[in-house]
C-alpha cells in the first residue's frame, strides 16, 4: 500500500424527522506509507467516525476513501471485506470479548486467515510480547483494568501486521511507561511502511513530535496543521 | 475446509464459551431425533418381521371343518386331495396344537426326523426330540423362574396331561418361528392333542407360485370331500399387523412432540445465532469476511448437529434393534417371556434414519444459516451499535 487518500469525504446521518446532521465534511487528506499521522480534536470533533470511515466500517455519503488508486469506499461488500483484512484498528473502547483469554482475544483476526493454528499461536505471542503483555497470555480480560484491557485491542490490532493501523485514543487510561512502548510499537510498524493514522488529543501525544502529519478537526472538517 | 483447521477449532471453543447453550440443544436434538425414529423403525420393523415370519410358512393352511369347530385332518385322504389340485407342490401333514403349559397356555408341535430338515432352517436342531423329551423355545419358561436353573420336567395339559423332559433350550439366536414353542417327539404330541395315528392337526401346502395362492383356493375347496377352511400368508399378515398397526398409530403420537421440540431448537438456534450481532459486526471489523463468519457459526451448528444426530439414530436404532432390547417384540406381539428382538432389514432401517436426521438436520442448520447470513451481510457499524454489547 503505497498511500491513503481522502477526497471530499462527507458523511451525513438522518436525524428524526426530515432532519440530517453533517459528521464529516469535505475531508480531503492523504496519508502515505511509512509515515505516521496524528489526528487531533476535541470530543465529539469527528475523528473516531473519520477513522471508521477508513477503516470501511463506514461508507461515506459523499466523496471517496483512495487506496492505490482504488476508490475502496465505492467497493461492494465482499470486497470491502477484503479491505478491511489489511487494516488493523483499535477502537476507543476496546471491544473485547469477555468470556475469552487475552491470548483468544488477541488471535481473533487471525482466525479466518488459513494459517496453522502453531503460527497464529506465535504471531499472537509475538504481538502480546511487543506490548509487554506476555504474562497476561491466559487471563480472562474481564479481571483487566480499562489501560490492559486497551492493550489488548492494540495487540489485536498489529497482529496480523496490517498495511493501514487505525489507533483512536490508543493511550487512555495508559501511563507514561506505556505511551512511549506504544510510540515505538507504531514507529517500528512505520518503518515496515505501514500507514499509521492515530486519532488523539492526549497531550502526550500530541507533544511527543513522533509524527510526520498533523491534522487538526473541528466540527467534521479536516485541516492538516503540520 | 479442512476439520482441523482454526474456523473449526474456534468453533469448537466457541461452544465452550456457552456450554449449558451447547449442551441443552444437542441433548433436545438427540431426544427429538429419538423419539421420531423409533416409532417409524418401530413400523418398519414390524412389517419386516411378520413378513419374515410369514415367509418361513407354507402358502396355504388347510383345516377340516365341522361345525364351528376345526377336526382332525385324515392325512392320507388329505394329502392325496390337495396334491390333485394343480399348481401344489407338496401338502405337509403337521401336527401341533396350543395346551396347557409351565406358566400359561403354549403351542406343541409333533416332530419326525423327516421334520427335522426343515426346522434346521430356523434353529440349530440337529435331531428330533426322543419319547418323553421336549424341545423348547427360550419364550417358554420365564427368566425369573428358569432361565437359568431350568426345570427338569415340563408339565403338560391337553387332551391328556403329559410329563417331558426339558431336553434342549432354543437359543435367543434362533428363529423367531421357535421361539415359544415346545417340540415333542411325533407320538407324545399326539397323545397330547388327542391326535389318532393316521390324522394331523392341519396340511401345510406349499404352491409352485406364490402368487397363485389365492388363486387355486376355489379349486382345493373343490377337491377335499369335507368342508374345510383355508388360510392365506396375506390373512395371517394382517392378523400380525392389524393389532401392530393400532399401536404403532399412538407411538406415532409421538412425533407431535418431537415437531413441537423440533420448533423449538429451530427457533432457539435462530435466536442464539441471531442474538450474536456485536460479535459479528466486531469480528468483521477485524478482517473477517461475510463468508468467514457465515462458515464459522455454521461449523459451530454443524459440531453440534452431526454428533448429536449421530448419537440420536444410534440410539434409536440400539432402542428397536438392539439383540438385548425386546421390548418392541412385548409390546406388539404380546411375547412376555423373554421375547425376541425383531428383525432388521439394513438398507429399509437406513432409509429411515437418513430421513429422519435431513428432517432434523436441514430445518435446524437454516435456523442457523439464515441469521448467520443476515450478522454477516450487515453493516459492521450498524452490528457493533446495536443493542446487547458484551
Amino acid at each position: 500500500m503505497e498511500r491513503v487518500q481522502c477526497v471530499n469525504v462527507s458523511l451525513i446521518i438522518s436525524l428524526s424527522g426530515h432532519a440530517e446532521k453533517s459528521i464529516i465534511h469535505r475531508v480531503k487528506a492523504e496519508f502515505n506509507a511509512g509515515q505516521m499521522s496524528l489526528i487531533t480534536g476535541v470530543t465529539g470533533a469527528g475523528k473516531s467516525t473519520l477513522l471508521h470511515i477508513l477503516a470501511g466500517i463506514i461508507r461515506p455519503t459523499e466523496g471517496e476513501v483512495i487506496v492505490d488508486d482504488q476508490k475502496v469506499s465505492r467497493w461492494m461488500a465482499y470486497h470491502r471485506d477484503r479491505w478491511r483484512k489489511k487494516v488493523g484498528i483499535i477502537f476507543q473502547q476496546p471491544h473485547l470479548l469477555n468470556d475469552l483469554t487475552v491470548f483468544e482475544n488477541v488471535c481473533l483476526p487471525l482466525i479466518p486467515q488459513k494459517m496453522p493454528m502453531q503460527t497464529i499461536r506465535k504471531k499472537a505471542f509475538h504481538a502480546l510480547d511487543c506490548l509487554g503483555l506476555s504474562h497476561m497470555v491466559g487471563e480472562r480480560v474481564t479481571a483487566l483494568s480499562g489501560g490492559e484491557r486497551q492493550q489488548i485491542s492494540i495487540a489485536r490490532a498489529i497482529v496480523s501486521g496490517p498495511e493501514l493501523i487505525l489507533a483512536d485514543e490508543p493511550t487512555a487510561h495508559q501511563d507514561m511507561e506505556n505511551v512511549t512502548r506504544l510510540m515505538d510499537v507504531f514507529e517500528h510498524h512505520k518503518r515496515k511502511n505501514t500507514v499509521v493514522i492515530v486519532a488523539s488529543h492526549d497531550p502526550r501525544i500530541v507533544e511527543s513530535r513522533r509524527f510526520n502529519a498533523c491534522f487538526n478537526i473541528e466540527n467534521g472538517t479536516l485541516e492538516k496543521v503540520q | 475446509m479442512r476439520f482441523a483447521s482454526p474456523t473449526w477449532l474456534w468453533a469448537a471453543r466457541d461452544m465452550l464459551r456457552h456450554p449449558s447453550e451447547a449442551i441443552l440443544t444437542a441433548l433436545a436434538l438427540i431426544s427429538v431425533i429419538v423419539v421420531a425414529a423409533v416409532p417409524m423403525l418401530l413400523s418398519h420393523g414390524l412389517s419386516n418381521t411378520a413378513q419374515r415370519l410369514l415367509d418361513s410358512g407354507p402358502s396355504l393352511v388347510v383345516r377340516k371343518l365341522a361345525a364351528g369347530h376345526w377336526l382332525p385332518m385324515p392325512v392320507e385322504d388329505g394329502v392325496k386331495a390337495a396334491e390333485s389340485v394343480t399348481g401344489v407342490l407338496s401338502a405337509v401333514p403337521r401336527i401341533w396344537g396350543v395346551v396347557g403349559g409351565p406358566e400359561s397356555v403354549t403351542t406343541v408341535m409333533g416332530v419326525s426326523e423327516s421334520d427335522v430338515q426343515t426346522l434346521k432352517r430356523f434353529s440349530d436342531l440337529t435331531k428330533s426330540p426322543a419319547r418323553g423329551e421336549a424341545f423348547i423355545g427360550p419364550g417358554v419358561l420365564s427368566a425369573s423362574s428358569n432361565g437359568d436353573k431350568v426345570e427338569e420336567l415340563l408339565l403338560l395339559n391337553g387332551q391328556k396331561e403329559l410329563s417331558v423332559k426339558v431336553g434342549k433350550i432354543f437359543s435367543g439366536k434362533n428363529s423367531m418361528v421357535v421361539h415359544d414353542i415346545i417340540l415333542l417327539h411325533e407320538s407324545d404330541a399326539r397323545k397330547l392333542l388327542g391326535l389318532e395315528k393316521g390324522f394331523s392337526s392341519d396340511l401345510a401346502i406349499h404352491v409352485f407360485h406364490e402368487q397363485e395362492a389365492d388363486a387355486i383356493i376355489p379349486d382345493l375347496l373343490d377337491a377335499f370331500p369335507w368342508p374345510v377352511a383355508i388360510t392365506t400368508k396375506q390373512d395371517t399378515l394382517k392378523i400380525y399387523t392389524a393389532s401392530g398397526d393400532r399401536r404403532a398409530g399412538l407411538i406415532y403420537l409421538a412425533l407431535i412432540p418431537s415437531l413441537l421440540g423440533l420448533a423449538l431448537i429451530v427457533t432457539a438456534g435462530y435466536r442464539g445465532t441471531r442474538s450474536r450481532f456485536y460479535e459479528a459486526g466486531l469480528l468483521k471489523s477485524l478482517g473477517w469476511t461475510s463468508q468467514d463468519i457465515v462458515g464459522f457459526f455454521m461449523c459451530k451448528a454443524a459440531l453440534i448437529a452431526f454428533p448429536s444426530v449421530s448419537l440420536g439414530i444410534t440410539l434409536a436404532y440400539a432402542l428397536v434393534y438392539w439383540p438385548a432390547v425386546s421390548w418392541p417384540a412385548y409390546l406388539f406381539f404380546g411375547w412376555q417371556n423373554n421375547p425376541p428382538g425383531l428383525y432388521l432389514n439394513s438398507s429399509g432401517s437406513f432409509g429411515i434414519l437418513i430421513q429422519v436426521s435431513a428432517g432434523i438436520l436441514v430445518p435446524y442448520l437454516a435456523a442457523n444459516l439464515w441469521p448467520a447470513i443476515k450478522n454477516a451481510t450487515a453493516d459492521p457499524h450498524v452490528l457493533l451499535q446495536a443493542e446487547g454489547k458484551m
